[in-house]
Protein backbone atom coordinates (compact mmCIF):
# COMPACT_ATOMS: atom_id res chain seq x y z
CA UNK A 1 0.00 0.00 0.00
CA UNK A 2 1.77 3.31 -0.67
CA UNK A 3 2.20 5.73 1.98
CA UNK A 4 -0.39 8.34 0.29
CA UNK A 5 -3.31 5.84 0.33
CA UNK A 6 -3.21 5.24 4.21
CA UNK A 7 -4.63 8.33 3.93
CA UNK A 8 -7.53 7.97 1.77
CA UNK A 9 -11.46 7.18 3.47
CA UNK A 10 -11.20 3.47 1.50
CA UNK A 11 -8.04 2.17 2.22
CA UNK A 12 -8.79 3.54 6.35
CA UNK A 13 -11.74 1.03 5.71
CA UNK A 14 -9.46 -1.63 4.40
CA UNK A 15 -6.29 -1.76 6.75
CA UNK A 16 -9.62 -2.19 9.70
CA UNK A 17 -10.15 -5.26 8.11
CA UNK A 18 -6.71 -6.90 8.42
CA UNK A 19 -6.69 -9.79 10.88
CA UNK A 20 -3.34 -9.67 11.58
CA UNK A 21 -3.83 -6.09 12.66
CA UNK A 22 -6.64 -6.82 14.89
CA UNK A 23 -4.84 -9.59 16.25
CA UNK A 24 -1.91 -6.98 16.94
CA UNK A 25 -3.96 -4.47 18.41
CA UNK A 26 -6.16 -6.38 20.54
CA UNK A 27 -3.03 -7.48 21.98
CA UNK A 28 -1.08 -4.84 22.47
CA UNK A 29 -5.03 -3.14 24.19
CA UNK A 30 -4.89 -6.36 26.42
CA UNK A 31 -1.06 -6.03 27.61
CA UNK A 32 -1.31 -2.69 28.56
CA UNK A 33 -4.71 -2.66 30.07
CA UNK A 34 -3.74 -5.51 31.98
CA UNK A 35 -0.20 -4.87 33.22
CA UNK A 36 -0.41 -1.65 34.26
CA UNK A 37 -3.51 -2.26 36.50
CA UNK A 38 -1.96 -5.18 37.70
CA UNK A 39 1.36 -3.39 38.59
CA UNK A 40 -1.18 -0.94 40.69
CA UNK A 41 -2.48 -3.81 42.97
CA UNK A 42 -1.24 -3.53 46.18
CA UNK A 43 0.55 0.12 45.98
CA UNK A 44 -0.71 3.34 47.55
CA UNK A 45 -0.56 7.12 46.87
CA UNK A 46 0.30 7.67 43.18
CA UNK A 47 1.02 4.63 42.40
CA UNK A 48 -2.26 3.70 42.34
CA UNK A 49 -2.98 6.32 39.21
CA UNK A 50 -4.06 4.27 36.07
CA UNK A 51 -5.00 1.37 37.94
CA UNK A 52 -8.78 1.59 37.64
CA UNK A 53 -8.81 1.60 41.83
CA UNK A 54 -11.78 4.18 41.80
CA UNK A 55 -12.79 4.61 45.62
CA UNK A 56 -10.83 1.60 46.70
CA UNK A 57 -9.22 2.76 50.27
CA UNK A 58 -9.66 5.47 51.95
CA UNK A 59 -8.18 8.85 51.18
CA UNK A 60 -7.00 10.68 54.33
CA UNK A 61 -5.86 14.56 53.47
CA UNK A 62 -3.81 15.97 56.53
CA UNK A 63 -4.61 19.23 58.12
CA UNK A 64 -1.55 21.65 57.64
CA UNK A 65 -0.77 24.36 59.94
CA UNK A 66 1.61 27.21 58.76
CA UNK A 67 3.68 29.08 61.46
CA UNK A 68 3.80 32.64 60.53
CA UNK A 69 6.05 35.48 62.22
CA UNK A 70 2.94 36.31 63.72
CA UNK A 71 1.53 32.94 64.87
CA UNK A 72 0.16 30.03 63.10
CA UNK A 73 -2.46 29.83 60.39
CA UNK A 74 -4.65 26.75 59.88
CA UNK A 75 -4.50 25.78 55.71
CA UNK A 76 -7.65 25.56 53.89
CA UNK A 77 -6.66 22.98 51.32
CA UNK A 78 -8.50 23.86 48.47
CA UNK A 79 -6.91 27.60 48.29
CA UNK A 80 -3.67 26.02 47.27
CA UNK A 81 -4.53 22.65 46.21
CA UNK A 82 -6.35 22.38 42.36
CA UNK A 83 -7.63 18.42 42.88
CA UNK A 84 -7.30 17.38 46.18
CA UNK A 85 -6.64 13.42 45.20
CA UNK A 86 -4.85 10.87 47.15
CA UNK A 87 -2.64 9.64 44.79
CA UNK A 88 -0.74 13.01 44.58
CA UNK A 89 2.12 13.32 47.00
CA UNK A 90 0.33 16.47 49.22
CA UNK A 91 2.73 16.00 51.79
CA UNK A 92 5.98 16.05 50.17
CA UNK A 93 4.79 18.86 47.24
CA UNK A 94 2.23 21.20 49.71
CA UNK A 95 4.99 22.32 52.55
CA UNK A 96 7.43 24.20 50.48
CA UNK A 97 5.05 25.42 48.03
CA UNK A 98 3.33 27.07 51.22
CA UNK A 99 6.39 27.99 52.37
CA UNK A 100 6.49 30.14 49.01
CA UNK A 101 3.13 32.04 48.75
CA UNK A 102 2.50 32.52 52.42
CA UNK A 103 3.86 35.75 53.60
CA UNK A 104 5.75 35.56 56.46
CA UNK A 105 5.94 31.79 56.96
CA UNK A 106 8.86 30.01 58.71
CA UNK A 107 7.64 26.22 59.01
CA UNK A 108 4.87 24.40 57.96
CA UNK A 109 3.41 21.26 60.40
CA UNK A 110 0.76 18.53 59.48
CA UNK A 111 0.11 15.49 61.40
CA UNK A 112 2.88 13.13 60.55
CA UNK A 113 5.71 15.71 59.86
CA UNK A 114 6.63 19.57 59.28
CA UNK A 115 8.50 21.34 57.05
CA UNK A 116 11.35 24.29 57.44
CA UNK A 117 11.06 27.25 55.18
CA UNK B 1 -11.42 -16.53 14.32
CA UNK B 2 -9.59 -13.63 12.23
CA UNK B 3 -12.83 -13.24 9.75
CA UNK B 4 -15.30 -13.14 12.80
CA UNK B 5 -12.67 -10.48 14.12
CA UNK B 6 -13.01 -8.22 10.71
CA UNK B 7 -16.21 -9.21 10.05
CA UNK B 8 -18.55 -6.26 9.81
CA UNK B 9 -20.89 -5.23 12.43
CA UNK B 10 -23.62 -2.66 12.43
CA UNK B 11 -22.58 1.18 13.74
CA UNK B 12 -25.56 2.43 15.16
CA UNK B 13 -25.08 1.04 18.66
CA UNK B 14 -20.89 2.17 18.36
CA UNK B 15 -23.02 5.84 17.25
CA UNK B 16 -25.25 6.00 20.07
CA UNK B 17 -22.39 5.16 22.77
CA UNK B 18 -20.31 7.95 20.38
CA UNK B 19 -22.81 10.60 21.17
CA UNK B 20 -23.72 9.41 24.95
CA UNK B 21 -19.62 9.87 25.30
CA UNK B 22 -19.62 13.02 23.01
CA UNK B 23 -22.28 14.88 25.71
CA UNK B 24 -20.06 13.41 28.54
CA UNK B 25 -16.81 14.93 27.28
CA UNK B 26 -18.90 18.31 26.34
CA UNK B 27 -19.80 18.41 30.32
CA UNK B 28 -15.87 17.14 31.48
CA UNK B 29 -14.06 20.07 29.22
CA UNK B 30 -16.64 22.69 31.08
CA UNK B 31 -15.54 21.15 34.48
CA UNK B 32 -11.94 21.23 33.13
CA UNK B 33 -12.18 25.17 32.47
CA UNK B 34 -12.11 25.99 36.42
CA UNK B 35 -9.19 23.55 37.13
CA UNK B 36 -6.95 24.53 34.05
CA UNK B 37 -7.62 28.43 35.24
CA UNK B 38 -6.64 27.58 38.52
CA UNK B 39 -3.50 25.84 37.59
CA UNK B 40 -2.45 28.66 35.73
CA UNK B 41 -2.89 30.81 38.98
CA UNK B 42 0.49 31.21 41.09
CA UNK B 43 -1.56 30.65 44.19
CA UNK B 44 -2.06 27.03 43.56
CA UNK B 45 0.31 23.98 43.79
CA UNK B 46 1.88 22.69 40.75
CA UNK B 47 2.66 19.26 40.71
CA UNK B 48 3.79 18.42 37.16
CA UNK B 49 5.14 14.86 36.41
CA UNK B 50 8.39 16.12 34.91
CA UNK B 51 10.33 19.30 35.70
CA UNK B 52 10.46 20.47 32.25
CA UNK B 53 6.61 20.22 31.42
CA UNK B 54 5.23 23.68 32.31
CA UNK B 55 3.16 25.34 34.06
CA UNK B 56 -0.30 25.85 32.42
CA UNK B 57 -0.88 29.75 31.12
CA UNK B 58 -4.31 30.94 30.73
CA UNK B 59 -4.21 30.84 27.29
CA UNK B 60 -3.25 27.76 26.92
CA UNK B 61 -6.09 26.95 29.26
CA UNK B 62 -8.40 28.73 26.54
CA UNK B 63 -6.96 27.03 23.76
CA UNK B 64 -7.39 23.79 25.26
CA UNK B 65 -11.23 24.07 26.47
CA UNK B 66 -11.63 25.64 23.11
CA UNK B 67 -10.51 22.60 21.03
CA UNK B 68 -12.23 20.49 23.74
CA UNK B 69 -15.60 22.10 23.37
CA UNK B 70 -15.48 22.22 19.48
CA UNK B 71 -13.92 18.74 18.88
CA UNK B 72 -16.40 17.23 21.67
CA UNK B 73 -19.91 18.62 19.80
CA UNK B 74 -18.36 17.90 16.70
CA UNK B 75 -16.99 14.25 17.96
CA UNK B 76 -21.37 13.91 19.00
CA UNK B 77 -22.58 14.83 15.76
CA UNK B 78 -20.20 12.41 14.24
CA UNK B 79 -19.03 15.00 11.91
CA UNK B 80 -15.74 13.72 10.53
CA UNK B 81 -14.77 11.63 13.71
CA UNK B 82 -11.31 10.44 12.75
CA UNK B 83 -10.17 14.22 13.10
CA UNK B 84 -12.56 15.26 15.63
CA UNK B 85 -11.67 12.20 17.80
CA UNK B 86 -7.96 13.16 17.62
CA UNK B 87 -8.45 17.08 18.50
CA UNK B 88 -10.75 15.55 21.38
CA UNK B 89 -7.97 13.07 22.30
CA UNK B 90 -4.68 15.33 22.36
CA UNK B 91 -7.40 18.01 24.38
CA UNK B 92 -7.96 15.06 26.98
CA UNK B 93 -3.87 14.38 27.00
CA UNK B 94 -2.49 17.47 27.33
CA UNK B 95 -4.69 18.20 30.07
CA UNK B 96 -3.89 15.05 31.73
CA UNK B 97 -0.21 15.55 31.47
CA UNK B 98 -0.08 19.27 32.84
CA UNK B 99 -0.26 18.46 35.82
CA UNK B 100 -1.08 15.39 38.81
CA UNK B 101 -3.75 17.10 40.28
CA UNK B 102 -6.08 16.86 36.82
CA UNK B 103 -5.38 13.00 36.90
CA UNK B 104 -8.88 11.34 37.28
CA UNK B 105 -9.65 7.61 36.80
CA UNK B 106 -12.74 8.97 34.41
CA UNK B 107 -10.57 11.54 32.66
CA UNK B 108 -8.19 9.07 31.89
CA UNK B 109 -11.30 6.28 30.98
CA UNK B 110 -11.96 9.01 28.31
CA UNK B 111 -9.13 9.47 26.95
CA UNK B 112 -8.90 5.25 26.53
CA UNK B 113 -13.09 5.83 24.79
CA UNK B 114 -12.07 8.41 22.51
CA UNK B 115 -8.92 6.70 21.34
CA UNK B 116 -10.72 3.86 20.56
CA UNK B 117 -13.88 5.26 18.93
CA UNK B 118 -12.06 6.60 16.97
CA UNK B 119 -10.07 3.95 16.03
CA UNK B 120 -13.67 2.26 15.20
CA UNK B 121 -14.77 4.76 13.01
CA UNK B 122 -17.50 5.84 15.92
CA UNK B 123 -18.56 8.06 13.46
CA UNK B 124 -19.97 5.62 10.94
CA UNK B 125 -23.84 5.26 12.63
CA UNK B 126 -26.20 8.06 13.64
CA UNK B 127 -24.26 10.54 12.37
CA UNK B 128 -25.16 13.83 10.78
CA UNK B 129 -24.90 13.23 6.95
CA UNK B 130 -28.02 10.21 7.94
CA UNK B 131 -25.96 7.62 6.18
CA UNK B 132 -24.87 4.52 8.03
CA UNK B 133 -21.71 2.15 6.75
CA UNK B 134 -20.55 -0.53 8.54
CA UNK B 135 -17.78 -1.36 11.00
CA UNK B 136 -15.33 -4.02 11.69
CA UNK B 137 -16.04 -6.09 14.77
CA UNK B 138 -12.42 -6.08 16.52
CA UNK B 139 -12.60 -2.38 17.32
CA UNK B 140 -15.74 -2.11 18.98
CA UNK B 141 -14.89 -5.72 20.68
CA UNK B 142 -12.02 -3.39 22.34
CA UNK B 143 -14.40 -0.78 24.00
CA UNK B 144 -16.15 -3.81 25.22
CA UNK B 145 -13.25 -5.09 26.18
CA UNK B 146 -12.31 -1.47 28.56
CA UNK B 147 -15.84 -1.73 30.20
CA UNK B 148 -15.10 -5.10 31.81
CA UNK B 149 -11.11 -4.19 32.75
CA UNK B 150 -12.69 -1.08 34.44
CA UNK B 151 -15.42 -3.09 36.50
CA UNK B 152 -13.04 -5.69 36.90
CA UNK B 153 -9.78 -4.04 38.62
CA UNK B 154 -12.76 -1.35 40.37
CA UNK B 155 -14.02 -4.59 41.53
CA UNK B 156 -11.03 -6.51 42.60
CA UNK B 157 -9.07 -3.61 43.75
CA UNK B 158 -11.59 -2.70 46.36
CA UNK B 159 -10.86 -6.20 48.23
CA UNK B 160 -9.07 -5.44 51.07
CA UNK B 161 -9.88 -4.46 54.84
CA UNK B 162 -10.74 -0.79 54.34
CA UNK B 163 -12.92 -0.91 51.89
CA UNK B 164 -14.99 -4.30 53.28
CA UNK B 165 -15.38 -2.97 56.44
CA UNK B 166 -17.40 -0.49 55.02
CA UNK B 167 -14.81 2.44 56.42
CA UNK B 168 -14.11 3.53 52.47
CA UNK B 169 -18.29 4.03 51.89
CA UNK B 170 -18.57 5.76 54.93
CA UNK B 171 -16.17 8.46 53.98
CA UNK B 172 -17.63 8.79 50.51
CA UNK B 173 -21.04 8.84 50.50
CA UNK B 174 -21.44 12.08 51.61
CA UNK B 175 -22.30 15.48 49.62
CA UNK B 176 -24.17 13.87 47.39
CA UNK B 177 -27.43 15.40 45.63
CA UNK B 178 -29.07 12.84 48.33
CA UNK B 179 -27.74 12.53 51.81
CA UNK B 180 -27.32 8.94 52.57
CA UNK B 181 -29.91 8.05 55.59
CA UNK B 182 -27.91 8.37 58.94
CA UNK B 183 -30.06 5.15 60.14
CA UNK B 184 -28.13 2.86 57.39
CA UNK B 185 -24.53 4.09 58.34
CA UNK B 186 -23.75 1.50 60.86
CA UNK B 187 -20.79 -0.34 60.30
CA UNK B 188 -22.95 -3.81 59.77
CA UNK B 189 -24.97 -1.84 56.83
CA UNK B 190 -22.09 0.02 55.50
CA UNK B 191 -19.83 -3.43 55.20
CA UNK B 192 -22.66 -5.95 53.64
CA UNK B 193 -23.12 -2.61 50.85
CA UNK B 194 -19.34 -2.45 50.52
CA UNK B 195 -19.59 -6.33 49.56
CA UNK B 196 -22.54 -5.92 47.45
CA UNK B 197 -20.55 -2.91 45.31
CA UNK B 198 -17.58 -5.56 45.01
CA UNK B 199 -20.24 -8.40 43.90
CA UNK B 200 -22.06 -6.28 41.05
CA UNK B 201 -18.98 -5.12 39.56
CA UNK B 202 -17.29 -8.23 39.48
CA UNK B 203 -20.74 -9.18 37.76
CA UNK B 204 -20.70 -6.60 35.55
CA UNK B 205 -17.09 -7.29 34.49
CA UNK B 206 -18.01 -10.94 33.49
CA UNK B 207 -21.81 -11.13 32.54
CA UNK B 208 -22.17 -8.55 30.33
CA UNK B 209 -20.75 -11.16 27.84
CA UNK B 210 -23.10 -13.66 28.57
CA UNK B 211 -26.74 -13.19 27.01
CA UNK B 212 -28.62 -15.04 29.45
CA UNK B 213 -27.53 -12.65 32.22
CA UNK B 214 -27.33 -9.44 30.30
CA UNK B 215 -30.43 -7.97 31.25
CA UNK B 216 -29.24 -8.34 35.13
CA UNK B 217 -26.68 -7.15 34.35
CA UNK B 218 -27.85 -3.78 32.87
CA UNK B 219 -30.12 -3.18 35.64
CA UNK B 220 -27.40 -3.92 38.37
CA UNK B 221 -24.93 -1.06 36.15
CA UNK B 222 -27.60 1.24 35.95
CA UNK B 223 -28.42 1.23 40.03
CA UNK B 224 -24.54 0.77 40.74
CA UNK B 225 -24.09 3.84 38.42
CA UNK B 226 -27.25 5.94 39.87
CA UNK B 227 -26.11 5.23 43.06
CA UNK B 228 -22.82 6.61 43.00
CA UNK B 229 -23.69 9.63 40.92
CA UNK B 230 -26.92 11.17 43.32
CA UNK B 231 -25.57 9.74 46.74
CA UNK B 232 -21.74 10.87 46.55
CA UNK B 233 -18.99 14.35 46.29
CA UNK B 234 -18.48 15.36 43.00
CA UNK B 235 -21.83 14.73 40.94
CA UNK B 236 -20.96 15.64 37.92
CA UNK B 237 -18.11 13.76 37.97
CA UNK B 238 -19.38 11.26 38.63
CA UNK B 239 -22.05 11.89 36.37
CA UNK B 240 -19.82 11.77 33.42
CA UNK B 241 -18.20 8.65 34.48
CA UNK B 242 -21.77 6.81 34.33
CA UNK B 243 -22.40 7.69 31.19
CA UNK B 244 -19.16 6.71 29.45
CA UNK B 245 -19.93 3.37 30.92
CA UNK B 246 -23.74 2.89 30.59
CA UNK B 247 -23.01 4.26 26.99
CA UNK B 248 -21.35 1.19 26.36
CA UNK B 249 -23.67 -1.23 27.46
CA UNK B 250 -25.57 -1.57 24.48
CA UNK B 251 -22.49 -2.54 22.25
CA UNK B 252 -23.26 -5.69 23.75
CA UNK B 253 -26.49 -6.46 22.99
CA UNK B 254 -26.10 -8.77 19.87
CA UNK B 255 -27.95 -10.73 17.38
CA UNK B 256 -31.42 -9.66 15.24
CA UNK B 257 -34.91 -9.64 17.16
CA UNK B 258 -37.53 -11.18 14.48
CA UNK B 259 -41.33 -9.87 15.45
CA UNK B 260 -44.43 -11.21 14.60
CA UNK B 261 -46.93 -9.00 14.81
CA UNK B 262 -50.24 -8.38 14.16
CA UNK B 263 -50.63 -6.15 10.89
CA UNK B 264 -53.13 -3.33 12.24
CA UNK B 265 -51.83 -3.31 15.67
CA UNK B 266 -50.09 -0.37 17.19
CA UNK B 267 -47.10 -2.71 17.77
CA UNK B 268 -45.50 -2.04 14.67
CA UNK B 269 -45.30 1.78 15.12
CA UNK B 270 -44.37 1.56 18.72
CA UNK B 271 -41.12 -0.53 18.15
CA UNK B 272 -40.31 1.02 15.03
CA UNK B 273 -40.09 4.76 16.95
CA UNK B 274 -37.86 3.20 19.69
CA UNK B 275 -35.72 1.31 17.04
CA UNK B 276 -33.10 3.35 17.31
CA UNK B 277 -30.24 0.35 17.19
CA UNK B 278 -31.86 -1.06 14.14
CA UNK B 279 -32.33 -4.54 15.59
CA UNK B 280 -35.72 -5.60 14.97
CA UNK B 281 -37.24 -7.29 11.85
CA UNK B 282 -40.95 -6.97 11.74
CA UNK B 283 -42.75 -9.01 10.06
CA UNK B 284 -46.48 -8.23 9.43
CA UNK B 285 -49.12 -11.10 10.52
CA UNK B 286 -52.86 -11.08 9.42
CA UNK B 287 -53.81 -13.75 11.80
CA UNK B 288 -53.02 -14.09 15.30
CA UNK B 289 -53.28 -11.10 17.17
CA UNK B 290 -50.12 -12.42 20.04
CA UNK B 291 -46.75 -10.67 20.12
CA UNK B 292 -44.53 -13.48 18.90
CA UNK B 293 -40.79 -12.81 19.08
CA UNK B 294 -37.67 -14.84 17.89
CA UNK B 295 -34.27 -14.56 19.18
CA UNK B 296 -31.30 -16.62 18.80
CA UNK B 297 -33.99 -19.23 18.07
CA UNK B 298 -35.36 -18.63 21.31
CA UNK B 299 -39.18 -18.18 20.63
CA UNK B 300 -41.24 -16.03 23.33
CA UNK B 301 -45.00 -14.49 23.02
CA UNK B 302 -47.00 -11.84 24.62
CA UNK B 303 -45.59 -10.20 27.89
CA UNK B 304 -42.54 -12.27 27.38
CA UNK B 305 -41.64 -11.22 23.85
CA UNK B 306 -42.62 -7.67 24.97
CA UNK B 307 -39.85 -7.34 27.71
CA UNK B 308 -37.42 -8.85 25.31
CA UNK B 309 -38.11 -7.03 22.72
CA UNK B 310 -37.77 -3.50 25.21
CA UNK B 311 -34.79 -4.94 26.67
CA UNK B 312 -33.12 -3.83 22.86
CA UNK B 313 -34.56 -0.52 22.29
CA UNK B 314 -33.61 2.61 23.85
CA UNK B 315 -33.73 4.20 26.61
CA UNK B 316 -35.62 1.20 27.60
CA UNK B 317 -32.70 -1.35 27.23
CA UNK B 318 -31.40 -0.28 30.63
CA UNK B 319 -34.89 -0.85 32.88
CA UNK B 320 -36.85 -3.15 31.07
CA UNK B 321 -35.68 -6.38 32.62
CA UNK B 322 -37.62 -4.57 35.75
CA UNK B 323 -40.50 -6.64 34.09
CA UNK B 324 -38.63 -9.53 34.95
CA UNK B 325 -39.33 -9.35 38.66
CA UNK B 326 -41.58 -11.84 39.99
CA UNK B 327 -44.31 -9.21 41.28
CA UNK B 328 -43.79 -7.04 38.11
CA UNK B 329 -43.79 -9.89 35.75
CA UNK B 330 -47.28 -10.68 37.16
CA UNK B 331 -48.48 -7.34 36.68
CA UNK B 332 -47.45 -7.03 32.93
CA UNK B 333 -48.73 -10.20 31.82
CA UNK B 334 -52.14 -9.18 33.11
CA UNK B 335 -51.59 -5.42 31.63
CA UNK B 336 -50.50 -7.05 28.30
CA UNK B 337 -53.21 -9.33 27.89
CA UNK B 338 -55.98 -6.71 28.94
CA UNK B 339 -54.40 -4.30 25.89
CA UNK B 340 -54.41 -7.12 23.86
CA UNK B 341 -57.97 -8.08 24.10
CA UNK B 342 -59.05 -4.00 23.96
CA UNK B 343 -57.54 -3.48 20.71
CA UNK B 344 -59.08 -7.16 19.72
CA UNK B 345 -62.77 -5.95 20.81
CA UNK B 346 -61.72 -2.67 18.87
CA UNK B 347 -61.09 -4.03 16.29
CA UNK B 348 -64.08 -6.26 15.84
Amino acid sequence: MRLKDWFTVNSVRSWRRSGALALVVIGLFLAVQIAVPVSRIGVHDSARRFGWQMFSTAQETPAFVVITESGAVEVELDDYVAGPRGDVDIDGLLPPHLCNVVSGAVRVTWDSGDHEC
Amino acid sequence: MLTWLTDTVDPRPLGLARIVIGIAAVVRGLVSWPLLTRLAGDEVLHAPYMDWIPQPSFALALGIVAVWLSAAILFTLGYRVGVTGSCLLVAILITLALDQQAYSNHLYLMAWLVGLMTLADAGAGINVSRTDRPIVRWAVLLLMMQASIVYGFSGLTKINSDFVSGRVLAASLRGGLVEFPAALRTPEFLSALALLVIAVELFLAIFLWRALLRPAAFLLGLGLHISITVLMTNTIELLVFSLEMLALYPLFLEGRLRVSVYRQSRWPDRIRRYDLLRVVDIEPQTGGRELTLSHHGIMSRGAAAHTRILEHLVPWLWVAPLLRLPGVATGHRRRHASDSLLESTADA
